[in-house]
């Protein structure tokens, strides 16, 4: 084949043209940046493409190299990215809220703000990422090396051996790339760390690189390999094994978490999807362009790898291929449009990672240094720092490239492009484990994380890091064989003698599982400082605050029900409800209040006014945006406030006990001194009531001791009035006996069926004499008729006597009359006695069932009773479930107008339940 | 659940979801000598997930409520003090 070369000047010119394409574009869009022409670079598309500084020369060149060797892995390095900016909601949103609202400078800044602002932690951080991005330098420095030698030289195969040139090259690109991004990323200090010039110009890198592929790979299946279908049928021949089921296992695997940590630990994509982010939405075109990007870059990888296995000799270094197939088929322009796209993703990659490392060592361990110690750095007192700043992070940006070149020159010789940056990636991803605890574990410490960190990087030093210098130095060749001091289980890449599992694999698994032990369990056993608990809470809930001053909530979709009860919970039930009811729209209950962001702020004024306004202001925030924070958690919160808020409400419940507690006592004081009082009235008529006769009974028998000369007449006389009053006095003692074991509930009877007009024709037969000496008439109205009421017969006549004679009693009428009829109303049996008597008065019909009650127009009171009749006969009645009543008689009842009475009187009820069968 | 819940949570779901399916076993059953139409069938499995994952982002992220930022004031990353705004009550 015959073979035109390339001329040396024509490479380097064009790619020195490249590099002043690139100073053209940053120096533009600085330019547009100064004159606040911020449309174009801060566009999503512009974010897109610098976070694409993901695909380096890694992916231009050893993406093919990965492919010719293991199949299908490649994709791994894609996958892990795709799903992180697919899953952009869960993880990267959170990470980019809290970038901009603490303004973030790195990934060293990040984690150590969140724990506490750690200085320790931020600058353990910085080491681990200078040494853990040492071999990724390193490995584009070897791209470009390679790259250059083999489109100079015009053979692949050449690139297999390593010379001293190839140092020199190495080293002359390490310089200018050093020199290339000091003057890109170190023009001016920005207060953000935002550098608008060198995403525009990585933008642009990113664009380069992408057509340069497709166009390689445009080429390589259609031009060579003869569409897809032919190249697949190819692979078959040249080894490239697709379907071994080893493909999927734990490499596999932890590829893909490797790079799915990668995509955010790595200084410079933390740089460029956090640090230089604009504008929180960009997420949402990066979340699918980004992958497309990758999914664009990776098309071809496969079948570049199967055309340059069958078509190049034997021995060639597929890391090449993208370079080397366009070459063999004469293409020259094609190669070093590959090679200027090689040269762009590496450029890309080495600028904005030196210009991040560069950040976090000025920042994290230069300034704190010079602050301490300010005259060996010759800081005067007021002194700006930012001289010093660009100082350093010039010697870093030097400083990191030439680390790069020195791991380059020890490692020289060592494989191929993917394994150098799985050591990377193993290296950052132990950021992983901390990374999400500062994110979503409230309860992780500065110190769980340092020992994290510490353990996961010392195992990945030990068995991954120190490992690959094992192909130029005997000693370390020789532990990898026999582990230190011959213990063979301490293998580096056979820990605890797995000989069986993957080096990496190995690797990562143990560093990241020491890591997160260690995380968790120091954390466990330390505790937050007062600012690490503050920071945990604004990085952890960073979508339950608001900041900047804006304190109002935006509306919110906070439910009303969760609302009331953290207010209840911290104001206590009555004053809560108070409060929303005030709210309430007139006529409607408290359920009905819209939650909008005036009511919310007043809420919050309100919860400030009881715990304080941060406590308020976060409180409701986490209820308010209730995204991850269960309202348990909330209610935690409030538990503090509320342990207070219950004692004193638990002080205030015994007080109002108390004070019912005094009531019912003062209540009770007034009614026994009613009953005292009751019980004095009664003995005083009682005693007024036994008097009488008394006195009566005492004067005649002193008359009958004392004169001797009376007539028998008269003897007879006083001996009889002796005699009645005695009477009178035991029929009233037995009364008030009667009425008084009544009253206390003795002198139980039992109830049964009795026939009530049997009891009554009993009682009028008594009371025969009574009513002939008072001539008056007992008369039976309606009476209803084969009836049986659940009464004590002797008692029921007991009442009926004393009604009937009552009646007699006091009817001062000319033709006095009482009449008595029944009817059933219900389960009851109603009895009425009436009479055309005098009436009751009704300023007396409340006290006529009143001990010691009597008429008082009866003019014949000698004749009465002891006036505990009807109260007698009242509490009969309630023992026998019955009632004795005064009836309204203003109406003349039948009976009466049935007879041509006009005149009613008093008209006594009795009540009594019926017998039912 | 309402629409824009529901949204969010298949957002969340979608990065797990794609992991799965290029896990074991499901990637393997497609590891297999097939053909689909020139392409290995591992092949089109793999970037046809990859394509729905765009797809299916491209879809959810328009479905998404956006992030209106307060008014950030320009002050300088000077003092670390000033990262500890949040707390001061207007």
């Amino acid at each position: 084949m015959l073979q035109t070369m390339i001329s040396g000047s024509i490479v380097i010119g064009t790619s020195i043209a490249y590099v002043i394409l690139l100073f053209v574009v940053a120096y533009i869009s600085d330019l547009r940046a100064r004159q606040g022409r911020w449309k174009l670079l801060r566009s999503p598309l512009i974010y897109t493409l610098a976070i694409s500084v993901y695909a380096t020369s890694w992916t231009f060149y050893g993406a093919v190299g990965s492919a010719a060797r293991n199949g299908l892995e490649f994709l791994a390095i894609y996958f892990g990215p795709t799903l992180v900016f697919v899953g952009w909601w869960f993880g990267l949103r959170k990470l980019v809220r809290i970038g901009h609202n603490q303004r973030i400078t790195s990934i060293a800044d990040f984690i150590s703000s969140r724990f506490g602002k750690s200085e320790r932690l931020a600058i353990l951080i910085t080491i681990i990422a200078v040494i853990g991005i040492t071999p990724y330098i390193a490995l584009q420095l070897k791209a470009v090396t390679t790259s250059l030698r083999v489109i100079l030289a015009n053979s692949p195969a050449a690139s297999v051996s390593q010379t001293g040139d190839d140092l020199g090259l190495a080293f002359a690109i390490a310089a200018a790339m050093a020199l290339f991004s000091v003057l890109f990323g170190t023009r001016n200090i920005n207060a953000n760390e935002q550098h608008h010039g060198v995403v525009a110009a990585i933008a642009f890198e990113a664009v380069v690189k992408f057509v340069a592929l497709i166009a390689v790979g445009l080429f390589v299946v259609f031009g060579i390999g003869g569409g897809f279908e032919a190249t697949f049928a190819r692979a078959k021949d040249v080894g490239i094994s697709l379907n071994t089921p080893d493909n999927f296992g734990p490499r596999w695997l932890t590829i893909t978490i490797l790079s799915a940590a990668a995509i955010i630990c790595l200084p410079r994509q933390f740089q460029t999807t956090v640090v230089e982010n604009a504008d929180e939405n960009h997420l949402k075109t990066a979340s699918w362009a980004f992958p497309l990007y990758l999914l664009g870059m990776s098309i071809f990888t496969l079948p570049i790898a199967i055309i340059g296995l069958s078509v190049l000799p034997v021995g060639s270094d597929p890391d090449m291929f993208v370079l080397a197939l366009p070459l063999a088929s004469n293409q020259n322009a094609l190669a070093l449009f590959a090679f200027i796209g090689g040269f762009s993703s590496a450029t890309s990659m080495i600028i904005i990672a030196s210009i991040a490392l560069s950040i976090m060592i000025s920042n994290h361990i230069v300034v704190p240094i010079a602050l301490r110690s300010p005259k060996l750095f010759g800081l005067k007192e007021g002194q700006g720092m930012t001289r010093l700043l660009l100082t350093s992070r010039r010697a870093s940006i030097a400083a990191t490239l030439f680390l790069g070149f020195l791991y380059f020159w020890l490692t020289s010789g060592s494989g191929a492009l993917a394994p150098i940056g799985l050591i990377s990636f193993a290296g950052v991803a132990q950021f992983m484990p901390a990374l999400l605890a500062a994110l979503y574990w409230r309860d992780a410490t500065a110190n769980g994380a340092l020992a994290g960190l510490l353990t996961g990087a010392a195992i990945w030093a030990y068995s991954s890091f120190l490992p690959s210098f094992a192909a130029s130095n005997e000693q370390i060749a020789q532990l990898l064989q026999t582990g230190p001091w011959g213990l063979e289980f301490l293998r580096p890449q056979a820990l605890f003698g797995l000989d069986n599992l993957d080096p990496l694999v190995q690797s990562v698994f143990w560093s990241l599982l020491g890591n997160t032990i260690a995380l968790i369990s120091v954390s466990l056993m330390s505790e937050n400082n007062a600012i690490g608990r503050l920071q945990a809470t604004l990085f952890v809930d960073v979508f339950k605050q608001n900041h900047n001053g804006q304190r109002g909530f935006s509306r919110s979709s906070a439910p009303l029900d969760d609302l009331f009860a953290m207010t209840r919970r911290v104001l206590g039930t009555e004053r809560a409800e108070i409060l929303f009811d005030r709210f309430a729209p007139s006529g409607q209950s408290r359920l009905n209040i819209e939650p909008t962001p005036e009511f919310i702020a007043r809420l919050e004024k309100e919860l400030a006014g009881s715990i304080g306004a941060a406590s308020a202001h976060v409180l409701l925030g986490q209820v308010v945006s209730g995204d991850t924070v269960t309202m348990e958690e909330v209610m935690q919160m409030a538990d503090e406030t509320q342990q207070i808020l219950e004692y004193s409400q638990m002080l205030e419940q015994t007080t109002k006990e108390l004070r019912s507690t005094t009531e019912q006592l003062q209540r009770a004081n007034v009614q026994l001194r009613q009953l005292d009082q009751q019980k004095d009235e009664f003995l005083s008529q009682v005693s007024h009531e036994v008097r009488t006769p008394m006195t009566a009974i005492r004067s005649f028998a002193e008359i009958l001791l004392t004169n001797k000369h009376l007539n028998p007449t008269q003897r007879q006389q006083f001996v009889r009035t002796i005699h009645d009053e005695s009477l009178r006095l035991t029929g009233l003692l037995e009364e008030i006996l009667d009425l008084n074991a009544l009253e206390r509930g003795e002198k139980l009877w039992s109830n049964e069926p009795v026939d009530p007009n049997k009891a009554l024709s009993r009682a009028i037969e008594v009371c025969t004499p009574v009513t002939n000496q008072y001539k008056v008439a007992v008369q039976l109205g309606n009476m209803a008729k084969n009836v049986r009421v659940i009464a004590n017969f002797d008692r029921i006549c007991q009442v009926f006597i004393n009604l009937i004679s009552n009646a007699a009693k006091y009817n001062d009428a000319q033709d006095p009359i009482v009449i008595i009829s029944s009817k059933v109303n219900g389960q009851h049996l109603m009895i009425d006695f009436t009479d055309n008597g005098p009436g009751i008065s009704p300023a007396d019909t409340q006290t006529i069932f009143d001990k010691f009650w009597r008429g008082a127009r009866n003019p014949d009171t000698s004749q009465s009773g002891s006036g505990l009749g009807l109260a007698i006969s009242r509490e009969i009645m309630e023992k026998m479930n019955g009632s004795l009543n005064l009836i309204n008689t203003r109406n003349s009842p039948a009976e009466f107008k049935k007879r041509g009475l006009k005149k009613t009187g008093a008209c006594f009820q009795v009540t009594l339940p019926l017998h039912v069968e | 659940m309402t629409r824009q819940k529901k949204i969010a949570f298949l957002a969340k779901i979608l990065p797990i979801a794609g992991l799965i399916v290029i896990l074991p076993p499901l990637v393997s059953i497609t590891n297999a000598k097939a053909d689909f139409f020139g392409f290995p069938a591992i092949i089109t499995y793999l970037f046809t997930i990859w394509i729905f994952l765009i797809v299916a982002a491209y879809l959810l992220q328009r479905k998404l409520p956006s992030h209106t930022p307060e008014q950030v004031e320009k002050q300088p990353h000077t003092a670390p003090s000033s990262k500890l705004n949040v707390t001061d009550h207007d």
